[in-house]
């Protein structure tokens, strides 16, 4: 049912605690959390459904609608599983790909970026696997290394770690093809 | 990788302000145009003008009249003409168009005469008296900004709402709302989150807490939206955020 009550006649301080509400700094898990490890930050972003990231979703969404796509049953779905999906659409990777890209530069620690840059690469490693596809302007021997180094990390989650390591494999089993 | 970003604008930048495209497009647009801006003005801001008036001292007659005589004045492509953009606010412009307004009532003893025959606000199927409740121990200035402020939380509220069911986020909403809403609203303690996610079936008060700030981005996101309609720089916005900062800090001390 639609909200049908107005704010007004409510005391100030009742309209100051709603104004409130769009003037906080608001503390999230991710911000909370800033003493964990990468791989805390990571698995919370990998689980995160989409739906729980605003500014991910509406810059996805704005990407399928520009690609004539549906959004469907995208918000409900995590990235983590969108990453490890061989029926994610590579539009869906790219606008992932890019926007954690960007996400990158303005991380706010090492960390951050560090996962920024994690994502960035898994996107690009699951247009490998899944599409047989380069989205990057990088050549597949330098993402090669990328994926390498990526997947000897400590914090590496084990799905992206499997990730990174077929993304390596799969063009010394079909040379040439990506 | 490469960086493929721009950098985009400054805090000079000069908003798409839409109340001043509808200010304009109200006093010189075709009949469609003129009327659809009309009405997103009215919208905003019949309610600020009728309890300024009352607040001001005008009876409920009289405060009528004067509201609708007001929008008829503000469609005066002279006062139209007036009106400059670049000296800011939208909310300062009509509090001063609305002061002169009265002045020249006041001297032409003509405020019948430039009430339209046709009523832009239906006054009579709006309960006033409910409207000087709030607002009876304030200045006429505090009135107005008193019901502007809760006429934009409303704007905003109903957006977020909306927003929220069409992007298949109901439950977001009904989280945001039991926990956040509902507690300032009524006054009320805020249920549990354990509760919450028992009545919604959610997993975890973690995934309830995201669901919380999901909807507190959009909030916040839609209150800059609204700030942005009415400001013509972004400088403005932080403005006239800090001036309703004040007018709380102000009425709350007392």
């Amino acid at each position: 049912m639609a909200r049908n009550k107005s704010t007004f006649g409510l005391r100030l301080e009742q309209l100051a605690n709603l104004m409130a509400v769009g003037l906080e700094q608001i503390e999230t898990d991710y911000e909370d959390n800033k003493d964990q490890t990468a791989a805390g930050l990571l698995r919370i972003c990998l689980e995160r459904c989409l739906s729980d990231d605003s500014a991910l979703l509406d810059y996805i969404q704005v990407d399928m609608e520009r690609l004539g796509r549906v959004i469907g049953s995208l918000p409900g779905k995590s990235l983590g599983e969108l990453l490890q999906n061989s029926d994610t659409d590579i539009g869906l990777l790219q606008s992932i790909k890019t926007y954690y890209k960007k996400l990158s530069y303005s991380a706010a620690s090492e960390t951050e970026s560090a996962i920024a840059i994690t994502i960035y690469y898994a996107a690009l490693a699951g247009s490998l696997v899944y599409h047989k596809k380069n989205i990057s302007q990088t050549s597949v021997d330098m993402l090669e290394q990328y994926f390498a180094l990526l997947a000897e990390k400590e914090w590496m989650v084990p799905e992206l770690k499997k990730l990174f390591t077929q993304a390596r494999t799969i063009r010394q089993d079909k040379r040439g093809d990506v | 990788m490469k960086s493929d970003e721009t950098k985009m604008g400054g805090t000079k930048r000069t908003f798409q302000t839409t109340l001043w495209t509808d200010i304009w497009n109200a006093g010189s647009g075709n009949d469609a145009t003129r009327q659809s801006s009309l009405e997103n003005l009215l919208k905003r801001y019949w309610k600020p003008v009728y309890c300024y008036l009352r607040r001001k001292g005008h009876d409920n007659e009289q405060a009528k009249d004067l509201t609708q005589g007001f929008f008829q004045v503000v469609l005066d492509r002279k006062l139209i003409q007036r009106a400059d953009r670049s000296q800011g606010r939208f909310r300062t412009f009509l509090l001063t168009a609305l002061d002169r307004y009265l002045i020249s009532v006041h001297r032409n003893k003509s405020a019948r005469k430039r009430i339209p025959e046709h009523k832009f606000v239906q006054l009579d199927q709006v309960d006033l008296a409910a409207l000087s409740g709030p607002t009876e121990n304030l200045t006429p200035e505090e009135s107005f900004n008193y019901t502007w402020v809760s006429s934009l939380l409303d704007q905003i509220l109903t957006d977020v709402e909306a927003e929220c069911r069409s992007r298949d986020m109901k439950i977001h909403w009904k989280v945001f709302n039991d926990r956040i809403l509902q507690p300032i609203i009524e006054d009320t303690a805020a249920a549990p989150l354990s509760d919450i996610c028992r009545k919604y079936g959610i997993d975890s008060e973690a995934r309830a807490s995201n669901m919380i700030y999901t909807v507190k981005r959009r909030f916040q996101a839609a209150l800059k939206r609204h700030l942005r309609q009415s400001v013509s720089s972004e400088a403005e916005v932080g403005e006239e955020l800090e001036e309703i900062m004040q007018f709380f800090a102000k009425n709350l001390a007392i």
